[in-house]
């Protein structure tokens, strides 16, 4: 096998791989606008048949987290063709932006929807 | 450095991040079932409280199960990025990390949600 055979094979892996990591982002994405209607939907049963709980609260946090989602959605998306560029570059850099958003997006709407939980219900 | 049969080098060095990334997320998606979960439990067992099932009776001490869930699936994501950031400096450093400490942590948050939905469940 010569150098370039190498280097072509090296190449189609990390591409493959970078597929299947935007495909794990999108997934994910989806997790967080699922999540979002089952909060939204739920509060808004919730009130419908018996008169308790917020349907604002419910409501508003739904929203964020469909947006949130649809965020993480189009990080995602930028980060493929970042990387695309980079492994053909033969330059992949590891940079922690948007896991990093993703993180803080997810966990305080966590957060928000456990005081939520606590406070209604 | 050459890796029998991963190509060696830069490429492999790639492939981890990536690999890692996406175990972040995978954990993500785990948190966030737990999110989705502590919804529904919370607002059924409101459901059974308020009397509209009214053949079910429940003690008021199912209150927390929610809260509980949704604060263990916050946990879990945060621990998540722990664990990814711990992994990402190793693969920079392209140093092989055997921690299972981490992973640990995560499966104990996890057995301890299931736990919670288990009680919630039976007690309905």
């Amino acid at each position: 096998m010569t150098d370039s055979d190498g280097l072509r094979d090296r190449r189609a892996r990390e591409h493959l791989a970078n597929e299947r990591t935007l495909l794990a982002w999108t997934r994910t994405a989806l997790a967080l606008i699922g999540l979002g209607f089952v909060v939204s939907r739920f509060g808004i049963f919730l009130r419908e048949v018996q008169g308790t709980g917020s349907k604002t609260a419910s409501t508003v946090l739904g929203i964020l987290l469909i947006v949130a989602g649809l965020v993480a959605g189009s990080v995602s998306v930028l980060r493929f063709f970042r990387a695309r560029a980079q492994i053909e570059a033969g330059d992949y850099r590891a940079e922690v932006w948007a896991e990093l958003l993703l993180v803080c997006m997810t966990v305080g709407l966590g957060i928000a929807l456990a005081i939520y939980l606590g406070v209604t219900g | 450095m050459q890796q029998r049969g991963r190509g060696g080098g830069e490429g492999v060095r790639t492939r981890d991040h990536l690999a890692n990334v996406r175990t972040l997320l995978a954990w993500n998606r785990v948190g966030l079932a737990l999110l989705v979960l502590a919804v529904v439990v919370d607002k059924l067992q409101a459901l059974v409280r308020h009397g509209s099932i009214v053949e079910l009776g429940s003690s008021g001490a199912d209150r927390p199960a929610g809260t509980l869930l949704a604060s263990l699936g916050v946990l879990l994501i945060a621990g998540s990025f722990l664990r990814f950031e711990l992994a990402r400096r190793a693969i920079e450093r392209g140093v092989f990390r055997p921690r299972v400490a981490p992973d640990l942590v995560l499966f104990g948050l996890l057995a301890v949600a299931v736990a919670v939905l288990a009680v919630a469940t039976a007690r309905v």
